[in-house]
């Protein structure tokens, strides 16, 4: 199990701040996840997140253990049990 | 029509009427203009194409005259000589005199396409019928309710 | 051919009351267009190395940019001045109406130097310029000052740039404040004026502004306006969220700076996200003039102590130095203490910093309650911020030493105050921990105020996962095309939040429409070089060089204690490969002085290089 938190609109969407989602075997990695997570919940969920090439929207982030998904190994990045993954809008104060 | 929940007081709305009308930038030149009351208030206001316009009939020398259709005012601007006195009938301040000679002026809708509907980044400003701003209004209060 | 340049700068000596207006050089705007270029040559040029801040020979440099007074979207001026908080470089920026009105009145810059005998206040009414008696606006806030001029010139429509309470009393972080609320808020340009005896620049402007060719202009805007809509940063995420919407990712990632520096996480910073705000206390939104990307917000407080309090804020970096600094994560509060520093016209971050460097001492015994007029200063004490601040912007006890900035009040306290204390040249930092960003680490040692996040602006890219946060190689290079592209931007002036939409080609695109000539992109880069390495002459000049390019020790030393950057330092070694190379590539030697070489290059001229 992985616990997904999530931000701006896609708590609309998803209905709650945070989920846990399970990972097993040979689908373990961050793609995976989230393709899982869209299928969950639904037609709205993967248009809000990914594009029409099933890549991730530049909207958004994904961070695994506070570590954003593009300094590892994108959506092939893989995950491990208790792994804190987090989506949210990119957003960068000033 | 400008809703005041959309509008951020941006001003350039006013920048876009100041340069279609002349060619130069003055807020002052547009006839459209930002009424801003601190901290919360900001909204858009230009003519209204009253029926029976109070203007067009305050106006002692008869140089406004408007468009049965349309609603639209138009100025001539011979006879014009800037008393002011369709400004203070104006309700809304749609009227007024912009900067550089002593004639009014007010919104005439740009040809068919308002340069500052097409520019406002919150779409903010809308030109629409009475009907369609009721039909928006109600609509707007029953999605409250439900 | 028209242009959007108004050809004058207007000269007021508030020694002698002489006024004179000077043309603006066409040689000055090939040079640096406008803005941070001209106020930065000026303020070179002009002033001796050596000065006192707050003595008479500082001046205010006021700037405009080509784009100003058009519908091109522009942010405000940039106001330079030598720093009374720093000692070195110093320049402000501020949105809203002001510097159009200044523009409207036919002048590009303001030059204000000399020192009244008593309180004036400077009313420009186009070519009319008086200097107007402020003895009755002496102690008022800056909202009460606001009023009180347009009153008492019977005009609401006329500008107002004021100083609140804080800048007549000469706090070293003091502000500008103009329009509503809109401030050039860092290194203390408030107290320039107020040791000035200025307290307010009132303007009205009846003019027309022109643009080379408008009906290009207008075509520009329209195809400008489309991208904005669908670039996300400016369609989406700023006009949502403000910049509040930053507190997840710096939280997230172990960066939002808490408990004076020592953690990388606020427990509950969700308290205080962009979200939250946008629920609980967001009225509307808000624009700066011209503006599409709407960033700001409205906010009122609506229960607790604080209800009623109205703001327009709290912006991302407030929210870290009032609210992760002092560990305290109730939003309310938040807006309170923003809403103080904004009437006594201080800066946010600066106060921020100096409230939570006294936290941290009292935490560690350095300060008692005999020090702090007997609040208990812990960390998330609420009452004890509020109070605190309210403290420093009047002078008030032991807000006298900290209204004198993090470094000379560390000094101050002593017991070991300094070695805890978090400035770079004199400036607190902005809201990102260094050592999880190691792009941030370079860009704030090397800025031209000191610990600031406008130079370079490099923590967006490493925020955003664009570049990879915690890697040193290629930082350098990446740094300096960031400060040489928004130096540019700072002359026109573009707001930093357009910074997806104004690539350089952008720039070279928009320019000849406004000013009638034209610039290709190398010779923008060579404007952005140029005014970077001028400002770094100006700090060589007032004493700087490499050994003020560092952290405080413990950023080296001591590791996040958790969170997404848990473990991370700044590695010494790697960070001094980071300067070599920077320096490098500006052309400047292993001491951060620029070369002789590198500023004949860039134009500027043999006496400077002489100077050194």
């Amino acid at each position: 199990m992985v616990t997904v938190k999530v931000f701006g609109n896609l708590r609309k969407i998803v209905g709650a701040s945070e989920c846990r989602i399970d990972i097993g075997g040979n689908y373990n990695t961050i793609g995976h996840l989230l393709f899982s997570f869209a299928r969950q919940y639904g037609k709205q969920l993967k248009h809000e997140l990914f594009d029409s090439e099933c890549e991730i929207r530049p909207t958004y982030s994904v961070l695994v253990n506070g570590g954003n998904i593009t300094s590892f190994l994108g959506l092939e990045t893989k995950l491990k049990e208790d792994d804190v993954v987090a989506i949210l809008p990119v957003v960068e104060g000033g | 029509m400008c809703n005041q929940e959309k509008c951020t007081g941006c001003g350039l709305c006013e920048l876009a009427c100041s340069a279609k009308k002349s060619k130069s930038f003055d807020p002052k030149k547009s006839r459209i203009r930002v009424a801003r009351i601190e901290p919360f208030i900001d909204a858009a206001v230009a003519c209204r194409f009253c029926e029976d316009a109070p203007c067009v009939i305050s106006c002692p020398r008869e140089a406004l005259t408007q468009n049965s259709t349309t609603g639209i005012i138009s100025v001539d601007e011979d006879k014009c000589i800037g008393c002011s006195w369709c400004i203070e009938a104006c309700e809304f301040g749609a009227v007024t005199i912009p900067s550089g000679r002593k004639i009014v002026a007010s919104c005439d809708l740009c040809d068919g396409k308002p340069l500052c509907i097409e520019l406002c980044p919150r779409k903010a400003l809308e030109l629409l019928t009475p009907n369609a701003i009721s039909n928006k209004a109600r609509k707007s209060a029953v999605k409250k309710l439900f | 051919m028209p242009t959007s340049y108004a050809g004058r700068i207007l000269r007021i000596n508030l020694t002698t009351s002489k006024v004179t207006r000077e043309p603006l050089a066409g040689g000055l705007i090939k040079q640096c267009l406008g803005g941070k270029g001209i106020g930065t040559h000026l303020l070179f040029d002009e002033l001796k190395p050596g000065i006192d801040p707050l003595g008479p020979e500082n001046k205010l440099i006021f700037s405009t940019g080509p784009a100003t007074g058009t519908m091109m979207p522009h942010k405000g001026y940039i106001v330079c001045y030598k720093s009374p908080l720093t000692g070195i470089y110093g320049s402000s920026s501020s949105g809203g109406f002001f510097a159009d009105e200044l523009k409207r009145a036919g002048y590009d810059v303001l030059v204000v130097e000399g020192r009244a005998e008593k309180p004036l206040y400077l009313w420009i009414d186009d070519e009319n310029v008086q200097l107007k008696n402020a003895e009755n606006l002496w102690g008022r806030d800056t909202f009460e000052t606001n009023d009180l001029i347009k009153e008492e010139l019977g005009d609401e429509g006329v500008k107002v740039a004021r100083i609140g309470i804080a800048g007549e009393k000469l706090i070293a972080f003091a502000s500008i404040t103009n329009d509503y609320s809109r401030i050039a808020g860092r290194c203390g340009p408030g107290a320039v004026m107020g040791s000035k005896n200025l307290k307010a620049i009132a303007i009205r402007g009846t003019g027309a502004i022109e643009v080379a060719d408008i009906d290009g202009l207008i075509e520009f805007m329209q195809q400008f306006l489309k991208t904005v809509k669908e670039t996300p940063a400016t369609s989406t995420t700023y006009p949502l969220w403000g910049t509040p919407g930053g507190i997840n990712g710096a939280n997230l990632q172990g960066v939002f700076p808490t408990r004076y520096w020592h953690k990388g996480m606020l427990e509950d910073y969700e308290k205080i996200n962009g979200e939250t705000i946008r629920r609980q206390i967001v009225v509307k939104d808000k624009a700066c003039y011209t503006c599409p990307v709407n960033c700001s917000k409205m906010v009122r407080v609506k229960e607790g102590r604080y209800a009623g309090t109205v703001l327009e804020g709290p912006d991302y970096e407030t929210l870290y130095s009032l609210g992760g600094l002092a560990e305290i994560n109730d939003i309310n509060v938040i807006v309170k203490g923003n809403e103080v520093c904004d009437r006594l016209g201080m800066d946010s971050m600066t106060a921020g910093n100096a409230v939570a460097l006294a936290m941290d001492c009292y935490d560690k015994h350095i300060l008692t309650r005999k020090d702090t007029d007997g609040l208990e200063l812990t960390f998330s004490n609420k009452e004890a911020l509020i109070q605190m601040l309210e403290k420093i912007g009047n002078r008030d006890g032991f807000g006298n030493v900290l209204a004198e900035g993090t470094r000379k009040a560390a000094k101050i306290i002593g017991k070991g105050a300094e070695k805890l204390a978090v400035h770079i040249k004199g400036l607190e930092p902005a809201g990102y921990d260094p050592r999880g960003m190691k792009g941030v680490a370079l860009g704030f040692a090397v800025g031209d105020r000191g610990a600031c996040h406008m130079t370079g602006s490099i923590y967006t890219y490493e925020i955003r996962g664009s570049i990879d946060r915690l890697v040193y190689k290629g930082k350098p290079a990446f740094l300096k095309e960031l400060e040489d592209k928004f130096a540019v931007c700072d002359t026109m002036i573009f707001c930093r939040f357009l910074r997806d939409v104004t690539p350089w080609k952008t720039i070279a695109q928009v320019l000849p429409l406004l000013v009638g000539f034209q610039l290709k992109e190398a010779e923008l880069r060579v404007i952005g070089e140029r005014i970077v390495s001028l400002a770094r002459a100006f700090n060589v000049r007032e004493g700087m060089g490499r050994k003020d390019d560092y952290w405080p020790d413990r950023f080296y030393t001591d590791p996040l204690p958790d969170g997404g950057s848990k473990g991370q330092t700044i590695d010494r070694a790697e960070f001094d490969k980071m300067l070599d190379e920077y320096y490098e590539l500006r052309g400047w030697d292993e001491n951060g002085i620029p070369r002789k070489e590198s500023l004949q290059r860039l134009g500027l001229g043999d006496d400077l290089a002489e100077e050194e």
